[in-house]
């Protein structure tokens, strides 16, 4: 059997620190691509190579690190984690349209001047925004998830807090300007807004209809 | 359970196929899929990994750690339900495969 030397040694400690921490049994997976390479070599230094070869080699037809984990990483999660990207970004998609209708209004003027109509659309609007919020903090924790990270508390707070404070700003804004102006109808808004759902409703559709684990190619 | 035709699920039944033939190790069932392929198939060869341990959670699979070797190994290996799979799917995909067949040598 050839020597063990570094090139090897390196690919699997970065093949297991790339191994999401929640992948059951990574060990045993990181013992088998351990077996898997060092037979590759084996045979490889048998057939004539030189060591430092048949390892470059070895490690190029296993390949990359990155890749191989995230395979791993997907193979086990579950498909409700697929379920819930999608309704993640249904959501988004509901409070990017809230957003887009509010800034609209704000540009196009409200309902005519009907006071009532104007605060049940704006406050439909900021519902959609909240819920486009939701589907914000939703699709945090499955990336998390997803990278195998852990959900720290601040750090989630603090990129939550962020994505509120801008959504919450814009949505303000547009929502005080919408109440200072309302001559023009809110079509243009309700365009607008399906549009934006659809495009997103569209690429989420894409997204669940391919499936998660990326197939080999 | 996924619809073995699309291209992870070809995969699944080229591994369940070849184990039909008899237990192997990763490194081994790889060979043998590179090999009755004549290099068709060709993919980095870490990637078959996950699929077999998915297929493993699934209770397609049996696994199990040979320690005979220098090094360890595991071992896999066909279950019923594995085999139940692939008679199901072997059948759909000769069925498909025959379709595509009959179309692609068409003459009008």
């Amino acid at each position: 059997m050839a020597a063990v030397t570094d090139r090897i040694e390196a690919y699997l400690i970065e093949f297991e620190r790339r191994l999401v921490r929640r992948t059951p049994a990574a060990p045993s997976i990181v013992e088998e691509a351990a077996e898997h390479l060092y037979e590759t070599r084996d045979e490889l230094v048998a057939a004539g190579r030189s060591a430092a070869e048949a390892e470059r080699v070895a490690i190029d037809r296993f390949g990359d690190a990155r890749t191989v984990a995230r395979r791993f990483r997907r193979a086990w999660l579950p498909v409700t984690h697929e379920f819930g990207w999608l309704v993640a970004t249904a959501m988004g998609a509901i409070g990017i349209a809230g957003l887009s209708a509010a800034a609209v209004r704000a540009v196009a003027g409200g309902t005519a001047g009907i006071a009532a109509a104007d605060a049940e659309v704006s406050s439909r609007n900021l519902l959609r925004i909240l819920v486009g919020f939701v589907g914000l903090a939703l699709g945090e924790l499955l990336y998390l998830r997803r990278r195998g990270r852990p959900v720290r508390p601040r750090s989630s707070i603090r990129t939550l807090g962020l994505a509120g404070l801008a959504l919450g700003g814009v949505s303000c804004a547009a929502l005080a300007v919408a109440a200072a102006t309302s001559e023009a109808p809110q079509m243009p808004g309700r365009w607008l807004s399906l549009s934006v759902a659809l495009v997103l409703g569209a690429h989420a559709y894409r997204r669940y209809s391919a499936g998660a684990p990326a197939a080999p190619a | 359970m996924n619809d073995r035709r699309d291209s992870r699920g070809q995969l699944d039944l080229l591994i369940l196929a070849v184990l039909a033939h008899g237990p192997a190790h990763g490194y081994r069932l790889i060979k043998l899929l590179h090999e009755h392929s004549a290099g068709a198939f060709d993919l980095p060869e870490g990637t078959v990994y996950p699929a077999l341990r998915r297929l493993e959670e699934d209770g397609l699979l049996d696994a199990t750690w040979d320690t005979s070797g220098p090094r360890r190994r595991r071992v896999y290996e066909l279950s019923a339900a594995g085999r139940e799979v692939l008679a199901t799917e072997q059948d759909a995909w000769e069925r498909f495969s025959s379709g595509v067949n009959s179309i692609l040598g068409w003459q009008p």
